[in-house]
């Protein structure tokens, strides 16, 4: 083979290799980067609050001026996660995002009809047994997020959606 | 050294390709993976699993921890019906009828992806504060212009930026059982110009 093609070739495997990587890596990094932020928060594994977005709002693109966010970053890899919380009559979700970013569950009002609600988080290599009091919920990764979302509609129930942020728990499940 | 320099040059040339690779990788992505719905485009599984990593890297830097189906739809529109950017210098109005979800909500954003800096403090409307017509439907106004402003004030109305482009995102939060087969043909409102300013 010609000695320049073979070079060209490994030139152009190499920086598809390379972009590959980025492709891949990207979303890691970019949870990374905002759970660094958590980290120097404390905000692992214990809930967090946020107010309801706007104009000054940075930490993600395209927030939504329609929800009030609060939630936990988590860790797993040790002990599964208790997440604990009241529940408003407007729309809510308690989704579950991966080390990827990727959205691998989400619980929802049409699932849990009580007024308060208690998910077990579980790491990748657990195998929980069932709970009679509370969700399951395992995650494809020891590292990632749980955001609740409360739907503030025409703000009629805001007072409620503040306590429920207020009355978010996310610890570590003790021996 | 010879050897240093060769390697540093082909070093080189390798980020450059790679760089090339995925500059084409987003211009091939803008043009195949939304859905295209009139005036608005949405990725099918923004958030979802088992979606591609050229998606999952899109979401991550634009829309960070979206939902995945059947949760929530997450529209965006860059231009009006006549296919121009939506500016800042002009005034538009959002028609629609009520969608068929939980909740929708319609926001503005900046050319940034930010919430746009307003004294009303509104950012949107949603299924729930918007003021419907008689018939059902709805408008909503966008405008940065004073005058307009007065003009639309017992109307829906939004502020839109002081300059640049910007776009809107259209959320809908638990949708219909068919919404998602249909993501092309579902009814969404349209966005027209009314008049631009100087």
């Amino acid at each position: 083979m010609n000695r320049y093609l073979k070079k060209g070739l490994i030139v152009l495997i190499t920086a598809f290799v390379l972009h590959i990587v980025f492709i891949i890596s990207f979303p890691y990094a970019k949870l990374w980067y905002i759970s660094k932020n958590w980290e120097s928060q404390n905000m692992i594994n214990s809930a967090f609050s946020r107010d309801i977005p706007n104009s000054n709002s940075r930490e993600v693109i395209r927030p939504s001026a329609d929800l009030l966010y609060s939630g936990c970053g988590f860790d797993v890899t040790y002990k599964p996660l208790i997440i604990t919380s009241s529940l408003p009559e407007s729309y809510w979700s308690m989704s579950f995002f991966s080390s990827n970013t990727d959205n691998f569950s989400t619980i929802n009002e049409n699932m849990q009809k009580n007024s308060e609600i208690k998910i077990y988080l579980f790491g990748p290599e657990s195998e929980p047994a069932m709970v009679e009091d509370g969700i399951i919920v395992v995650s494809p990764s020891n590292k990632g997020l749980m955001l609740f979302r409360q739907f503030i509609g025409n703000s009629s129930n805001l007072d409620d959606l503040y306590r429920n942020q207020e009355a978010l728990e996310c610890s570590l499940i003790e021996n | 050294m010879i050897l240093l320099r060769k390697f540093f040059i082909y070093f080189f040339i390798t980020i450059l390709v790679a760089t090339g690779l995925t500059y084409a990788s987003f211009l091939i992505f803008e043009e195949v993976a939304y859905v295209k719905n009139d005036i608005w485009r949405t990725l099918s599984s923004p958030g979802d699993k088992d979606r591609n990593m050229y998606t999952r890297l899109a979401v991550s830097q634009f829309g960070t921890f979206a939902l995945a189906k059947p949760e929530a739809a997450y529209f965006h529109a860059f231009t009006d019906i006549s296919d121009e950017e939506l500016n800042a210098k002009c005034m538009y109005k959002v028609a629609g009828e009520d969608i068929d979800a939980r909740w929708w909500a319609l926001t503005v954003y900046d050319n940034d992806g930010f919430l746009i800096e307003n004294t009303e403090k509104n950012y949107s409307f949603n299924s729930e504060n918007v003021n419907f017509n008689l018939d059902g439907g709805f408008e909503i106004y966008l405008t940065n212009n004073n005058q307009a402003v007065q003009e639309v004030a017992s109307s829906n109305w939004l502020r839109s930026p002081q300059s640049g482009n910007f776009s809107v995102s259209l959320r809908i939060y638990l949708p219909g059982e068919e919404f998602f087969s249909n993501l092309r043909r579902v009814n969404l409102p349209i966005i027209e110009k009314i008049e631009c300013f100087e």
